[in-house]
């Protein structure tokens, strides 16, 4: 009898231990995790933000994407455009050549007038041979080394001297240099009789002509101005 | 007897739990319930001692038996997303309250028989007196 008390006496202690470690280990754990209790309340909120933070990224992704390929045509367009801005500056080059604004070369003609005693060249005889070179097909001709193009005047300020371009004075010898067609400008002006050549000389006037394959035409070195003129309809 | 060796297993596992490590949140409520589990072998037992009809077997294979099968129906609940621990702890602490019904009313009884015996023994000295 009393044995027996003693034996469920130190089973039950043994046992009210082990209860009472479990207790005491269980209010610990849940005391510490009383936060992390919260934060587990937490989670779900955690979840959906993850959630929709994941789509938003999906969301950018394909907007990168989408804008990757915008970048790609504009690429393209970019490329075109520099293609067509290269085809522009050939025709603005072309252009400016055209109109005189750059040094050209070729083949043509050299004449020189020289005064003499005699005779004097005047600012008519100038334009004269201008318009006979342009006739013969010459496509760029200077006068001493000016240059003279579409809005070229040449004006005469005295007997001795022959105003270019506005400013640009120029006295005898004239050499006019035209690149163009050799042989065709060569056989106007060497007209027998007819030629610009023939008629000079007859009336006394020192003419020189001679063909050349390498001519260098100077640029024009002012500014065209085109005052007053508005813009028109094509 | 019984008594003391609860206390003092209650102060040594005060003791150990203060110093025992800490478990995973998760796993605190299948602790909670091996501990109502425990509690109410403990009454048990204390309620067998009691009645006298104590059994070493029983009452160790219950205190094992009864955590184990709660912590499994508790982790069954779980996966079937039924609160079974919930039932567990109703049996258990239903249990509980019945045995410190039968514990309180062994010592109610002891202690009314006690002062019972008291006034008689005193009414029998009275009659004693009374009759001298």
């Amino acid at each position: 009898m009393n044995k027996d008390k003693i034996k469920i006496s130190i089973v039950l202690g043994i046992i009210s231990i082990f209860l009472v470690s479990l207790m005491g280990v269980q209010i610990k754990t849940i005391q510490k995790t009383d936060i992390t209790a919260l934060e587990t309340m937490q989670e779900d909120e955690l979840r959906n933000e993850i959630l929709g933070l994941k789509e938003k990224n999906d969301e950018i992704q394909t907007k990168i994407t989408e804008n990757e390929d915008k970048i790609k045509e504009y690429n393209e367009t970019l490329d075109n455009n520099q293609k067509a801005t290269e085809l522009l500056n050939n025709e603005l080059k072309e252009y400016e050549e055209k109109i005189g604004l750059t040094d050209v070369t070729g083949s043509g003609v050299i004449i020189t007038l020289t005064d003499t005693d005699e005779q004097s060249y005047s600012f008519s005889n100038l334009v004269d041979f201008v318009n006979e070179l342009r006739y013969a097909g010459a496509t760029a001709i200077s006068i001493n080394d000016y240059r003279v193009i579409t809005t070229t005047e040449i004006v005469e300020i005295s007997k001795k001297y022959i105003l270019l371009n506005g400013d640009q004075r120029i006295s005898s010898p004239y050499v006019i240099k035209a690149i163009g067609d050799k042989e065709k400008i060569l056989e106007v002006f060497n007209l027998k009789d007819e030629g610009y050549v023939d008629l000079y000389k007859e009336a006394g006037y020192d003419i020189k002509i001679e063909g050349s394959d390498q001519i260098t035409v100077n640029k024009y070195s002012k500014e065209i101005n085109f005052e007053y003129i508005e813009k028109g309809d094509d | 007897m019984v008594y003391i060796a609860i206390i003092l297993g209650c102060i040594i596992g005060a003791f150990i739990g203060n110093f025992a490590p800490m478990i995973s949140y998760t796993y605190s409520e299948y602790l909670a319930i091996a501990i109502v589990a425990a509690l109410d072998t403990i009454f048990g037992g204390i309620v067998a001692s009691i009645n006298k009809n104590f059994n070493m077997g029983v009452f160790i294979s219950g205190f094992l038996g009864n955590a184990i099968l709660s912590i499994l129906l508790a982790y069954l609940g779980s996966r079937l997303n039924v609160d079974i621990y919930l039932a567990a702890i109703f049996v258990f602490v239903g249990r509980i309250f019945f045995n410190l019904g039968v514990i309180r009313r062994y010592y109610l009884e002891k202690c009314t028989n006690f002062f019972k015996a008291r006034k008689e023994s005193k009414g029998k000295t009275e009659e004693k007196t009374t009759t001298k």
